[in-house]
């Protein structure tokens, strides 16, 4: 009886088993390559060859954050820029960026796969906070470098990581920046909307180290679309100014919301929060517009180092928009190369990481940089631009 | 055809769909307990592996609840937050419990928030059930967000377990954790399955109206159901919780859910084995898309519509629609035979033709 | 009291949208019996194909609508007849599943096609809002709310007094019958789903303004949106319109006065709590919970 069950089950058991395997197989298959070793050690260290130094990074590709993924064109032309240049130290910089899709789970297979079967050396420029934070739990183990990861929050700018260096001004500095430059104003009112998250909460808590004392401070949901109880609310309040920490998205609703109901205070907006697109999608409310930054304007008359960013962008990354999130990438990319510059002696994830400490005064596209081995904190400086015309314009103080 | 039970009917028939038996099942055990002997050494492969295994029991707890249940829910990953979370908290403040403690408490806490679910879920049919369900799944991480004790947005880090010397928290024993936890539930549900329950779910599954003839409270039926896919669904949380490190709202947002709903049918309803290799198969596809830049969310669509429009009973139909093809072959060429020594019969129309499916 | 009261006037808008949106899943659900999750993004489609035809092409607003209308209904026809004929043999769930890989190849492929940056597009109704007393009141959230009721009206006046209307009826409830009677049932799902996607893209593309036009556009109210059509009683075409307003009031006074955080989760406890009480929605028929 238990023969014949067999038999008579034995061909579809064999189709599940093997298809089983396969699948399996497939996934051991396509993810193997090349490599049967994730050891470091030995005489050059994983993604380093004799003419090449490969970096990885994990990116929005597709889904509501796609606009981030931006930033790998950045980071590419930085790297095509300088390979073009003779690269460093007689090497070509290479880059391997994957779909994060902004979540955690896929991003941390991602990186795994950047760190264990494409070996890369280290990363650049992963962006978002829960996404890098999945990221680190796969670098810190195998010390793999992180340079300038897409986020201020204080989990990654107030903590010292031996393996993580930022490039963003942390939230902190941000958000003191706005509160302070709104008790410039001398507006009776302040109101600040924050969206609910460490993203927000961050750039709030520095808005309040500012000394600035909201009237009111409302956050929101992420999946929230209408945003007319909030605006509602700060009307309704007689808030003069209203202090924006929220990503592209709900800032347009925001403003949007603000216009239905004949409501315009004082805006001042995150570096995050405003895009340039947003002078078509909120075009009563936009324009006129405080925002924080640390990339210097993209349009109008630039600085030399803007030059160099948006032609090597025409050159090498041609139909890709030179947008701030490229520019992003640019920033965080010079900075990653400027550490592998200042390595000595063979390239090793130890020597540059030791290489990165030493860094001083390295004056990228969005500002200065300082590195010791007791502080890998991003860019110290921050300014306020105004939005008129579709430029930014810096503004006093 | 029938709409009964608006989404979730499934058919008696679909669960004989493919029983591999013993010998074959132990033979794909064994595979999967030597295979990080050979891939060990990739944590990429390892990790991937573990995913596999983990979202393979979530799948298979919904498949419990839509398959052989014929409920509906679009918000399970609710449900695997709430185990995952469950796992977070304890193992922090309750540092000296053993692993196995913690991982039952998990199924525990989230069959319990299943129970609460099904109470007034168990009142509600097919799409309106879909609403409660989705609801659920979308409510679950922005309550997270706002508790302190879930760590708000920065969520929690997975403390350090071991079992023996085997710390959990490193990829080769998380995949034996994820493969044991699998394996053992797989077991439990198959007997809960041939078990009166188990009839009893299917009864409501297939006949609600005239299940009370038999004894059988609907309702109260339904709610069991919700409880234990939410019990089996939160062990699915444990492990989980190891495998991403950081259990964070961000880690469950309505695209996993979509994907545990789209991976059941996909695999086949009312399968076990359907429900891991639909799984299985949606995360290789998903991992090998992300080199593919801003085509990877495509890719995964269309692959689901490839595998549903090929066969849609699923993966696990696949095996006896083979067989049906072949068997459906040999009519045939007796038929012809038949024919050719008798040509005034009248040929018997092939009885082989498409199963129909719910 | 003011507060309240601008809230409600506020709500009018997005309320409209997801009534328009919960309408257009009403068309197909009467005839079809699916959940569309490929819904908000086939939507998005149309507002992208608008956009196109005006501010890629130059044509004229009205030209423009009226070619992303009929791009949409296209769209619609191809993916009834492209796939979901080809499913519906099996369970309802397979049907569902396969929008699901819709929903993700569409989105997947709008992206690609359109990249994820941003674009404007104009209000239908400009001009600034006026004020009655305290009280400010968008011009275009009156336009997009009154449009809600007047494509429900049309509706009930195509599926009631019209013959292609009870043809249609006749194919839901009997399509043997129907088809005895020279109704092709083929043709009037395909119909239903060009409809369907077509009355959705106008919801999209009226939304769009406020959200700025992405790829991902109807993510999140298409979400509420069903919650909408679900509340109100699937089938239910005056159900999808009480649907939409309420879930756009509802999720407006929660904001205003319990929580901007926790508005996802109120709104729908609230609403598990109406269909508990009343399974098949306000609106819904009680032999549509026996389906």
């Amino acid at each position: 009886m238990l023969l014949r069950t067999i038999s008579r089950t034995s061909g579809r058991a064999a189709v599940l088993t093997i298809s089983s395997a396969a699948a399996l197989a497939l996934a051991a298959c396509g993810s193997s390559g090349s490599s049967s070793s994730s050891s470091s050690g030995g005489a050059s260290a994983p993604g380093v060859t004799s003419t090449s130094v490969l970096f990885g990074q994990t990116v929005p590709k597709t889904g509501p954050a796609a606009l981030y993924g931006e930033s790998t064109a950045g980071i590419q032309a930085y790297f095509d820029y300088v390979n073009a240049h003779g690269g460093v130290h007689g090497r070509k910089l290479k880059l391997i960026s994957l779909n994060d899709q902004y979540e955690p789970p896929v991003a941390l297979q991602a990186t795994r796969t950047l760190v264990n079967t494409d070996n890369v050396f280290a990363e650049v420029g992963v962006n978002g906070t829960a996404t890098t934070e999945a990221n680190i739990t796969v670098l810190d183990p195998a010390n793999v470098p992180l340079v300038g990861p897409q986020t201020g929050a204080t989990v990654f700018a107030g903590t010292l990581r031996k393996n993580l260096y930022n490039v963003w001004p942390s939230y902190l500095l941000e958000g003191k920046m706005l509160g302070t430059f709104a008790q410039t104003l001398h507006i009776g009112k302040v109101g600040v909307l924050y969206q609910d998250d460490d993203f927000g909460k961050s750039l709030l808590q520095g808005v309040q180290n500012s000394g600035l004392k909201p009237a009111l401070a409302i956050s929101y949901d992420p999946t929230q679309t209408d945003f007319s109880p909030q605006a509602a609310k700060f009307k309704a309040a007689g808030a003069g100014a209203v202090i924006i920490l929220a990503i592209p998205g709900p800032t347009t609703d925001f403003l949007n919301a603000m216009n239905s109901i004949n409501y315009k205070p004082v805006r001042i907006m995150s570096q995050v929060s405003a895009i340039p697109q947003m002078t078509q999608t909120a075009p009563q409310e936009f324009p006129g517009s405080y925002i924080g930054a640390f990339i210097p304007s993209l349009t109008g008359t630039v600085s030399a180092p803007v030059k160099t960013f948006l032609s090597a962008m025409t050159k090498y990354q041609p139909g890709k928009p030179a947008s701030v999130f490229a520019a992003w990438g640019w920033t965080e990319a010079q900075v990653a190369v400027a550490g592998l510059m200042a390595v000595k002696g063979s390239i090793t994830r130890d020597s540059y990481e030791a290489a990165l400490n030493t860094l001083k005064n390295l004056q990228t596209m969005g500002g200065t940089i300082n590195y010791t081995s007791s502080d890998h904190s991003g860019i110290g400086r921050m300014f306020m631009v105004k939005e008129q015309g579709g430029n930014r314009v810096p503004v006093a103080g | 055809m029938s709409r009964v039970a608006g989404l979730g009917a499934a058919g008696a028939g679909v669960a004989r769909r493919v029983r591999p038996g013993a010998a074959a099942t132990l033979a794909v055990l064994i595979l999967a307990a030597l295979f990080p002997l050979v891939e060990g050494g990739s944590q990429s492969v390892m990790g991937l592996a573990t995913l596999a295994l983990t979202y393979g029991l979530v799948t298979l707890s919904l498949n419990l609840l839509m398959g052989y249940g014929g409920q509906v829910s679009v918000g399970h990953g609710g449900f695997l937050a709430v185990g995952a979370y469950t796992t977070a908290i304890v193992a922090t403040h309750f540092t000296s419990l053993p692993p196995i403690v913690v991982l039952l408490l998990a199924g525990v806490v989230t069959g319990a928030v299943g129970f609460l679910l099904g109470l007034p879920a168990g009142r509600l049919r097919s799409h309106y059930l879909a609403v409660a369900t989705l609801g659920f799944g979308l409510a679950m991480p922005q309550i997270a967000l706002n508790l302190g004790i879930t760590g708000g947005f920065a969520g929690l880090v997975t403390p350090t377990a071991a079992v023996g010397r085997f710390t959990l928290n490193s990829p080769v024993p998380l995949y034996y954790l994820a493969l044991t936890v699998l394996a053992v539930s797989a077991v439990a549900i198959r007997s809960i399955l041939s078990s009166p329950t188990g009839r009893r779910f299917m009864a409501v599954r297939d006949s609600e109206h005239t299940a009370p003839a038999m004894g059988i409270n609907p309702w109260r039926t339904k709610v069991l159901l919700f409880t234990l896919s939410a019990f089996f669904c939160g062990l699915a949380g444990y492990v989980f919780a190891f495998y991403i490190g950081v259990v964070e709202p961000a880690s469950f947002d309505f695209a996993l859910s979509l994907f545990f709903f789209a991976a059941v049918v996909v695999g086949g309803m009312a399968s076990i084995w359907g429900s891991l290799i639909g799984a299985a198969l949606l995360v290789v596809v998903q991992q090998e898309s992300l080199s593919a830049q801003a085509y990877s969310e495509s890719i995964l669509g269309v692959a689901v519509i490839i595998v549903l429009l090929i066969g849609p009973g699923g993966l696990a139909a696949v095996p006896r629609r083979v067989a049906g093809v072949v068997s459906r072959a040999r009519a045939r060429r007796l038929e012809a035979a038949a024919e050719a020594t008798s040509p005034h019969q009248s040929p018997a129309p092939s009885s082989a033709g498409t199963p129909r499916e719910g | 009291m003011t507060v309240f009261v601008q809230l409600v006037v506020s709500a009018l808008g997005f309320g409209g949208i997801y009534a328009l949106a919960a309408l257009g899943l009403t068309i197909i659900f009467k005839t079809s019996n699916v959940v569309n999750f490929a819904y908000g993004a086939m939507a998005t489609v149309v507002a992208m194909l608008v956009w196109t035809a005006h501010a890629s092409l130059g044509l004229p607003t009205a030209l423009a609508w009226a070619l992303g209308i009929i791009g949409g209904g296209v769209m619609g026809i191809a993916v009834d007849l492209g796939l979901m004929r080809r499913v519906e043999g099996s369970a309802p769930l397979v049907s569902i599943v396969m929008t699901i890989g819709l929903l993700l190849a569409v989105e997947g492929l709008t992206g690609v096609i359109w990249g994820y940056g941003p674009k404007g597009i104009a209000n239908v109704v400009g001009g600034r809002s006026f004020a009655i007393g305290p009280i400010s009141v968008d011009r275009n959230d009156l336009f997009v709310a009154a449009l809600a009721v007047v494509v429900a009206v049309a509706l009930h006046l195509f599926y009631e007094r019209t013959r292609l209307g009870l043809a249609v009826r006749a194919v839901a409830a009997d399509a043997e019958t129907a088809s005895l009677m020279g109704v092709s049932r083929k043709w009037v799902l395909a119909g239903s789903w060009a409809a369907g996607v077509a009355v959705a893209g106008a919801a999209a593309t009226l939304a769009a303004p406020s959200l700025g036009l992405t790829p991902t556009l109807m993510d999140d109210a298409a979400v509420f949106a069903f919650a909408a059509a679900v509340l109100g009683g699937l089938g239910s075409l005056i159900g999808a319109v009480v649907g939409g307003f309420a879930v756009g009031i509802l999720s407006n006074l929660v904001a205003g006065y319990i929580s901007t955080n926790l508005q996802l989760t109120v709104v729908f406890a609230l609403i598990v709590v109406v269909l508990y009480l009343r399974p098949q929605g306000l609106f819904g028929r009680a032999a549509q919970v026996r389906q």
